[in-house]
């Protein structure tokens, strides 16, 4: 219905090409028809206005917002074509990169509240967007990139043209020297300016007495630009001014793109401010108030409307509705919410009002709290990384001193060649390639996965999945999904009475109402009541029915038959108004997730042993490890029993995984060598998981596994392909066969080969 | 070849020029977005200039 009104809108606009352009579908629209007009009127407050608006001095303003629910460049025509169709807007530009738009228009022809009606109508949210420290700092550190990248790259042509000329022979000296006073003169800014980070970077790390990749890094390109600008000055010798810019130019494009993928992490992870509403209801002295989200408390009433975001954990006192809670989990199907419901921040309330009361503010929320998990997983240095790292530092110290040493031998078998000769092995063996390895593959990895909806909360967990032989299932709301199915019915005309059944059901948000399945839908109920927590009464086919608990059903004889065939099953009984007989009995059950066959059987080829550990003590465990073909199944397991069980297979020499949902198995989530749980909401706040699958499915363990699997490649690959190239370069070089240039071209390319194949694993998984 | 005395001089000039332009345009924030102007240069956004459509020939005839 939303994307309906969307698409109807994009068509009355005369946008249909939007359809034609987009690559990525459309996030799912929210209807905001009942929603009224006037929701966004909040904006035309010049106290509001002041906090975002700029006026321009040919009275026009401009602002910026923040849009949500872009996917691909489709959205940035499709916004900026529309706004501008707006009497009075002169521009509307949206930058993909940060989602940002900005908006200058008349705000006497269109008030900024038509702005945000008109991005709701095509489906977007905005809000407004402030400058951060944060953000500035980003934008500024992209900036001075750009214009490095730039002098570097825009001198590294010239100085390659020069040096051409004097390379290709017949030229005369004269020339040559012109040639080199240009070439000259072309490499100050590079490396005066643009290889300025590299120098700063390499003093810090003298401080700290670690030696870092770039101490050699600096100290080539000093060493190679002093003295070639002393061949220039003086008219004698070789200039490397060549090597000197190409070095400088791919350097700082490995650090750029390293750059990006942080940029990305952070964007893909959102700060806290984005995903909260500005403005809310709250119930104040007998009325509704607007108050901005960050003045709300404990305790506080307030009112969210269907379209707006939740701007606080809280509990559900009065309305039904339905939350999208994409942001946490990237799963866009709907959540039921009744009273008595908790509902998290950041959260879509699609459906209906909902009255609330605050249990945790913003600052608090679980929301705030998965972006601190997101954080330190960000920052987290893998002890792969740290090895390497502290592997590099004794490695810069060796060819410091390997280069020194070439120098002096080279001194006593040709003096004039022993500089230069030291300057290559110094250049060619920089174990830049070998730093960079690790945490570029780790911040790709992060951010593919966050964006599949599977929250790393430690960068070593998911790197030691690959490490894993064992995984440890727990069965209710792991393994099954928490909802019920029908599994047995008693009844003289079972069809008859599951229609009926059915067609009550239908009324009631209940789980346990989704287990009946209407065959016919033209058997209705009429004059249906619910009664909370007890079942339901109506009319169908003239008979009026109750269904629910036994007692609710049929005070006289509560007691519930025995099943044949299933233990663990709880029983809704079926009776007709008056009389005391109940004429059908329904056996439901919780039953298996739909992918976890799929999920268990790629676990089981990857070659894991696979284990069930349940606390409920019935033969369903059992059934279920038979289904799925789990080789060891205990029921009746208690928390500490699982917990000496894991430690059983440890002592074995077995590294366990156990998956679960992370708040009842906590002590032995926590003994496991790595904890995976399935958890949403406000469970994620208690949640000690290593890594926590945020969508109610167990699919994603297997694409986690295989992400782990192909980023250990990845770094293996790296450190593999930086190890190799050292090893064979260095004694090249040792041995005075590599010129200065081919050491700058050697080293930049490995580097940069390096972070491209990290980068690779920044695509979204499947 | 004495013309390159004129010219490695000009060069000079002329890239300086380019490198003054460039940081310009990078501080006064037309480097901002990397990745929409890629995919803009595909959109049509001059479907309102186009002349209209002439009716096809073959069509009328049948």
């Amino acid at each position: 219905m939303g994307c309906q009104a969307a698409a109807t809108t994009i068509d009355a606009c005369g946008l249909g090409h939007f359809y034609q352009y987009r690559d990525q579908p459309s996030d799912p629209v929210i209807d905001r028809s009942t929603n009224d007009q006037t929701a966004f009127d909040g904006y035309n407050n010049p106290q509001v206005q002041a906090q975002f608006v700029s006026q321009k001095s040919d009275g026009q303003i401009s602002f910026y917002l923040q849009i949500s629910g872009i996917t691909c460049a489709a959205c940035v025509w499709l916004i900026e074509q529309r706004l501008k169709q707006l009497p009075g807007v002169s521009q509307a530009a949206l930058n993909l990169s940060t989602h940002r738009l900005l908006v200058t228009l008349e705000a006497s022809r269109t008030p900024v509240s038509d702005i945000f009606t008109a991005l709701g109508a095509l489906g977007y949210s905005a809000k407004p967007w402030q400058r951060t420290e944060k953000s500035t700092h980003f934008e500024q550190t992209q900036k001075d990139f750009i214009i490095r990248l730039g002098i570097a790259g825009i001198g590294l042509m010239q100085i390659m043209m020069n040096t051409t000329a004097t390379y290709i022979g017949d030229i005369a000296w004269e020339y040559v020297h012109l040639l080199r006073w240009a070439s000259l003169i072309f490499t100050l800014p590079v490396v005066l300016y643009a290889a300025l980070p590299f120098y700063r970077a390499a003093i810090r790390d003298l401080k700290t007495g670690h030696f870092g990749m770039d101490v050699p890094v600096s100290l080539a390109l000093i060493l190679a630009f002093i003295p070639s600008a002393w061949a220039t000055l003086s008219q004698t010798g070789e200039t490397y001014f060549e090597s000197v810019t190409m070095f400088t130019f791919f350097l700082l494009l490995g650090r750029f793109l390293e750059f990006r993928a942080l940029l990305k992490l952070d964007h893909t992870g959102h700060g806290l401010d984005d995903l909260l509403p500005p403005f809310t209801q709250r119930w104040d002295k007998g009325e509704w108030q607007r108050v901005s989200s960050s003045e709300l408390a404990v305790g506080d009433r307030i009112l969210i409307l269907p379209g707006e975001k939740i701007p606080a954990d809280g509990t559900v006192l009065s309305g039904e509705s339905e939350i999208n809670a994409a942001t946490f989990t990237g799963e866009f199907a709907p959540l039921s919410v009744a009273p008595g419901d908790a509902i998290q921040a950041g959260t879509l309330n699609t459906d209906g009002a909902l009255e609330v009361s605050v249990t945790h503010s913003g600052q608090q929320s679980s929301m705030s709290h998965m972006l601190t998990l997101l954080d330190q997983a960000a920052s987290y240095k893998p002890a792969i990384a740290r090895l390497a790292d502290t592997g590099a530092s004794y490695f810069v110290i060796f060819i410091l001193l390997l280069a020194a040493a070439t120098g002096l031998i080279w001194l006593s078998i040709d003096a004039t060649r022993a500089f230069w000769i030291a300057l290559s092995v110094l250049v060619i063996t920089c174990p830049c390639a070998l730093s960079l390895a690790t945490p570029v593959s780790v911040t790709a990895s992060i951010s593919a996965l966050r964006q599949s909806g599977i929250l790393p909360t430690q960068g070593e967990a998911f790197l030691q999945l690959k490490h894993i032989d064992t995984v440890i299932f727990d069965k209710t709301g792991t393994l099954t999904d928490g909802q019920y199915s029908l599994v047995e019915t008693l009844s003289d005309h079972t069809e008859t009475h599951l229609q009926v059944a059915a067609a009550l059901e239908h009324y009631s948000s209940h789980p346990i109402a989704k287990a009946f399945t209407n065959a016919d839908p033209s058997i209705v109920a009429t004059e249906v009541m619910v009664h909370p927590n007890a079942g339901i009464e109506g009319t169908v086919m003239g008979n009026k029915y109750r269904i629910g608990t036994p007692a609710f059903c049929c005070v006289s004889d509560p007691t519930t038959p025995l099943s044949s065939t299933h233990d663990d099953v709880q029983w809704i009984a079926l009776s007709v108004v008056g009389k005391q007989d109940v004429i059908a009995w329904f056996a439901i059950q919780d039953c298996l997730r739909v992918d976890a066959k799929i999920a268990v059987d790629t676990l089981r080829s990857r070659g894991l042993s696979l284990h069930l550990l349940t606390g409920d003590p019935s033969t369903q465990g059992n059934k279920i490890a038979a289904q799925l073909n789990i080789a060891h199944c205990h029921s009746g397991k208690t928390a500490t029993e699982k917990m000496h069980y894991i430690k059983a297979l440890q002592a074995e020499g077995h590294r366990v995984a156990m998956v679960g949902d992370g708040v009842n198995d906590a002590p032995a989530m926590a003994c496991a060598d790595v904890a995976i749980a399935l958890a949403q909401g406000a469970e994620l706040t208690q949640n000690s998981a290593d890594i926590i699958l945020m969508t109610p499915k167990l699919a994603p363990l297997a694409t986690l596994m295989a992400h782990s699997y192909r980023t250990h490649r990845v770094i293996k690959q790296n450190l593999a392909w930086g190890l190799l190239y050292n090893g064979i370069a260095l004694p090249f070089a040792v041995a005075g066969y590599v010129s200065p240039l081919i050491a700058a071209i050697g080293m930049s390319f490995s580097s940069l080969l390096v972070v491209v194949n990290a980068l690779g694993l920044n695509r979204r998984l499947t | 070849m004495d013309i390159l005395y004129l010219l490695i001089p000009l060069t000079i000039l002329l890239i300086t020029g380019a490198i003054v332009a460039f940081i310009w345009s990078v501080k006064n924030g037309q480097f901002d977005d990397l990745d929409s102007p890629a995919h803009r240069i595909l959109f049509e956004d001059d479907a309102d200039r186009m002349p209209p459509q002439k009716p096809d020939k073959r069509e009328d005839a049948g």
